[in-house]
Formats: structure tokens, sequence, C-alpha cells
């Protein structure tokens, strides 16, 4: 352990030394590993680069910030295709759209709105990415102009939207395995499903709105690793909002794994639930941390459980899939979210999850607070941390449990003493007044 | 002296030891809970802060020495430096430090070593404001909408385990 402990820490402090020094000459530097990260603002969320590789010619340099920008170009255009908020995007053309009506979208939107819908078939349903005015009903999609809805609250994480909008929402969500994809004359089209909702008191008709981001994200991290792999960089990684991970070798451990440290739902950015090293495999997660408000006690996350129209509330707080494409990772994990306990474990043990080779996992609580963790993972693949507390008013019931046992036993073992005190004192011949006390205490 | 005063005596001292162990359990109990709390609370303390604004080092403050070192002279001002408060105002390069737009108030809290955002305009859900003050060496607060990360100058980031989720 702490032979493994020094050699990773004499890595390290190879790389960090060599990222510091200047350049010097390339062949003396061969084994030593350079390190280049890159943060992406996008999609608003951050994107990380990391790259280890030898960076001591310009050369290597100038082709790994090459890469950097045409990452960051790739990003740009996939926001602008993807996004809800960004006018003129794919996405957002197709929100405005009438119902019914033709949308013409680029090859990217076509392929992953293609995907989002084979993921619907594979999940039954338990993925949809038609939820968008469900998500935006509870105040956790982005806005960017001051557009203001009738469903509209003062503050989305003080007060529950009005449960008719709940109700109309989830109904024009069912519409989503509708959407025709068509192809003509080398151009992409969505038609829109003619299904629309009204709801009492106002006088707007809602049509399908749908969010491709959680789904995007993956799709941009597929392409990168392709990107990675084509440069040559095979100790590297590329995260997408901490959630979609493409991960390569590590220069810093003998076999070349990293070691992947998944988030305590209940904790903070450090606190890991779940450790695992891996290399050369995508990474998925999705859980109720990330975007949540709590009212009354109860957690509404960003996740929104297409079955009931609302943020999940099924006991599953975060859920990962490891291998595979990040893109139908990235919707199995929110899919999983969405799942009752049951059909949870029959899914990562099905043919489209287990049978694909892909390792998945997730985190149950029960009623009361207990957590429990499910995978297909074989034991020894993984390291669990995940700490169980109860929730406070079980220790104040614990507290006042064992008070009462202890009391119980002190006045049985009072009765006890009393009784054969009385015994011994009817024996006696004297007794009288100073045992009264002792024979009411009976009575009781 | 009588039986019955024996008795009595024998009695009341059985119940002194128990009266005295339940007492004991429940001290035990509350002691128990305390150091439990009190044990497993991180006691490192926070030595200097880095922020960083698009990538690039804005500026970073050391509690030790009360040392800031500004290098994006831009976008950074000293809005108060006071001997147990000191507030920096941030803004974009597409906003402004005077009309306090695109911007961030970061509060840095000299006598208790604690950073926090206290005011923005990055976005309605506000996360950086929202997001708990950095008190010891693995706190981290981001306002991706403004590129702005402030973190703790000997940032547990080791490298070798990667954050997922």
């Amino acid at each position: 352990m702490i032979k493994k402990f020094l050699a990773v820490s004499a890595a390290a402090l190879v790389a960090g030394l060599s990222y510091l020094s200047c350049p010097v000459s390339a062949n003396a530097e061969d084994d030593v590993t350079d390190s280049y990260s890159y943060v992406f603002y996008v999609f608003g969320t951050e994107a990380t680069l990391a790259v280890f590789d030898n960076f001591a010619t310009q050369e290597s340099q100038d082709k790994v910030i090459a890469l950097k920008d045409e990452i960051g170009e790739l990003l740009v255009s996939i926001e602008s295709k993807f996004s809800t908020s960004v006018k003129g995007s794919d996405i957002y053309n197709f929100n405005a759209a009438q119902p019914g009506a033709r949308v013409e979208i680029d090859k990217d939107t076509y392929t992953v709105l293609g995907m989002a819908l084979d993921m619907y078939e594979e999940t039954d349903g338990a993925y949809n990415a038609g939820v968008y005015y469900s998500v935006d009903l509870y105040g956790f999609a982005t806005r960017t102009d001051d557009t203001v809805l009738p469903y509209d609250r003062e503050d989305d994480s003080k007060k529950l939207p009005d449960k008719k909008y709940v109700t109309a929402f989830r109904e024009l969500s069912e519409a989503f395995p509708e959407i025709k994809l068509e192809y003509s004359d080398g151009r992409y089209y969505a038609v829109k499903p003619e299904k629309t909702v009204t709801v009492e008191g106002d006088s707007t008709v809602y049509s399908l709105k749908i969010d491709l981001g959680g789904i995007g994200k993956g799709y941009t991290v597929d392409i990168i690793d392709k990107m990675l792999d084509e440069a040559g960089y095979a100790n590297s990684y590329f995260n997408f909002g901490a959630s979609s991970w493409t991960i390569n070798g590590s220069p810093a451990s003998e076999d070349g794994t990293w070691e992947l440290g998944f988030r305590d739902p209940r904790g903070t950015r450090s606190d890991n639930y779940l450790t695992l090293r891996l290399k050369n495999s995508s990474v998925s997660t999705s859980g109720n941390y990330e975007k949540y408000y709590e009212i009354g006690g109860k957690r509404y996350c960003h996740i929104i459980n297409p079955a009931t129209g609302s943020p999940i509330q099924t006991g599953i707080s975060t859920a990962t899939c490891i291998g595979g494409s990040a893109a139908e990772n990235d919707a199995r994990t929110t899919a999983i979210c969405s799942m009752s306990l049951e059909e949870a474990i029959e899914y990562i043990n099905s043919d489209a999850v287990k049978g694909q080779g892909i390792k998945a996992g997730f985190v149950y609580e029960n009623w009361f607070g207990w957590r429990t963790f499910y995978t297909n993972m074989d034991e020894g693949e993984y390291v669990l941390t995940l700490k169980n507390s109860l929730p406070s008013w079980m220790y104040l019931i614990i507290v006042f449990a064992v008070i009462a046992i202890i009391c119980a036993a002190w006045f049985g073992i009072k009765k006890i003493r009393n009784k054969k005190s009385n015994s011994v004192a009817a024996h006696s011949e004297n007794a009288s007044e100073e045992n009264s006390d002792a024979v009411s205490g009976e009575e009781k | 002296m009588s039986l019955k005063k024996v008795e009595q005596v024998k009695k009341d001292r059985f119940f002194r030891v128990w009266d005295i162990l339940v007492y004991g359990i429940i001290a035990a109990v509350i002691v128990a809970l305390f150091l439990a709390v009190t044990l497993t609370s991180d006691k490192s303390t926070l030595e200097g802060i880095e922020v960083y604004y698009n990538n690039n080092l804005a500026f970073t403050y050391d509690f030790a020495e009360d040392k800031l070192d500004i290098t994006l002279e831009d976008n950074i001002a000293v809005e108060e430096n006071g001997a147990r408060t000191l507030k920096i105002l941030f803004c974009t390069d597409d906003g402004s430090l005077a009309e306090h737009t695109d911007y961030n108030l970061i509060e840095i809290n000299k006598s208790e070593r604690t950073v926090s955002v206290t005011e923005s305009d990055c976005s309605n859900r506000k996360d950086c404001v929202y997001t708990a003050a950095i008190k010891n060496s693995s706190g981290l607060i981001v306002c991706t909408p403004h590129r702005l990360r402030i973190m703790p100058a000997d940032y547990k980031d080791d490298g070798q385990t990667l954050p997922v989720g």
C-alpha cells in the first residue's frame, strides 16, 4: 500500500516538476510526462480536457493547443445546435415550431434525436427527452431572455408548481416517441407531433418541447474520445460537467488506470461513496445533487420522472454507467433514476445493459433513509464507501427507546424487590406503617 | 436494629447503585454524541485562496500575511479592506466594475478565514452565492456563467482520483 502510494506520488511529482521546467532536449525527457489541462465553459457548465504526454518540443505543444482549439470549436458548434436557450439552434427552432411542423435540423441533431428515441424504447419511456416543460415548470431550465410564462412562480425554490400544470405537461411529454425523423436530398428533418395541451385558466396552447442536453453532452464526449485517440494521446481524459467522462490511460499508475471517485449524493464534491480503477472507458452519472432545492424536507432535483411529470422521488439518488457510448449511458443513468427499485435492478441486469458489457450501479434510499448500492459489477471491481446515517428523528426515537427500556427495567426491579420485601414483611410480626409504601407500590 | 430497618437500608442502597448506572449511561450517550460530532469535523484551516477567471489567475490572497495580489487589474477592484473583512468586486470582460454588471462580490473573512460569494448577477439561481463558504483546503466555489473559480491555494486536488458526478 505504502509502496504504491510512494510510486504514485513520485510519478505525480515528476509530472508536476517537468510541467514547471522549461523545454529541455526532447530525447533526454523521453519517459517524462508533462500535463496539459484546459477548462472550457459551455452549456452552462464546465468541461475539462487533460492530456499527459511529452511536451518538450514546440511542435508537441502546438499540437496539443491545436487540439484544444478544435475541441473548443466543437463545443461551441454543439451548443449552437442542442441548446434550448440559444436562438436559432436546432432544438430552439424545433421547440418554437407549430405542432405538426417539419423542421430542418443538422446531421448531429438528427443522430442524437434518433439516439434519444431509441433510448426511450430501450428504457420503456423512463428516459424521455420531451419533459422540457416539466423541467421548466420546476425552474430547472435555462432561460437567457426575460420570457415570462403563465406558470412562473416568484421563487421556484419556495413553492411547488400548480398540480394542473404538472399533469398537463406529463401528458404532453407522452408525445415524444411520435417525433418522426426524415432524410431527403441530403437534408435532415424532424416532424413535431400534433399533440397539444391546454390548462384551465391559461389561454396558451402548449406543444411538445424537447431538451437533448444530457444526451448531447455524452455525444460530444464520444466525439472527443475519437479525437484524442486519433491524436495519439493514450494518457488523457475529458469530462463534460463532471457527469460524462471519457477516460484513457493514466501516467501515474503502473497499469495505466485512473482512480475514479463517485460523488456521494448527500455529501459535497469531495465526498465519494464509490471508488474504482478504470482506463480506456466512458463513464456517465446522474444524480439528485446537481441542481435541486428542498421544500418541506423533500428534495426536488432537475431530473424529471416522465411517469409523474415531477422531480424524481423514486429513492434512487444517483446512477452510473461505465463503458460503451457515453451518449447512451447519459440517457441510461437518467432513466435509472426514474425507475422503481425492482425495475432498476431488472434493467441493469438486462441484455441492453449487462448484456452489452456495460457496468451499471445505483444508490437506493429506502423510506427511512437507509441507503444500499445495487450493481451488476462483480465484487472486487469496486470499493464501496457508502456511509449510512439515520435521519435525526430516528436518533431521537432510539434515545427515547433506550431511556424507556431503562425505566421499565428499573420499575420491574423495584416491583420484584417490593414483592420480596413484602413477603419478608408478611412473615415479620411488626409489618405495618413503614411498609405501606411498598404495598401501595405493588397495587399500582 | 430491627430486621425491617435492615431491609430498608439494603433496598435503598440497591436502588442508589442502579440510579447511578442509569444516569451514567445517559451521560455516556451524551458525551459519545458530543465527541462524535466534534471529532469528525474537518479542522484544517484555510491558508490562502486563488481566483481564476476564464483559466487566467485573477487574484490571490494569503491570510497569514494579509497579502492581496491582483493580476487581472481590469476585472478586479477592492471594495472594502477592513481589519476583519476584505470585499473584492469581480466583473467579467463584458461587465463593469463601476456599474456592478456581470459581477460577483467575493467576501473574505480574515478572522474566521472563510471565503464566500455574497452577491452576483450571474443567473436566477446564483449557485455561487448559495455555495457554502470555503473553510478548508477542500472547498471550492464556481460561478459557471461568469467563468469564475475560487479555490484554496492548497486545493486538495491530488490529480489521482477523478471526481465523477
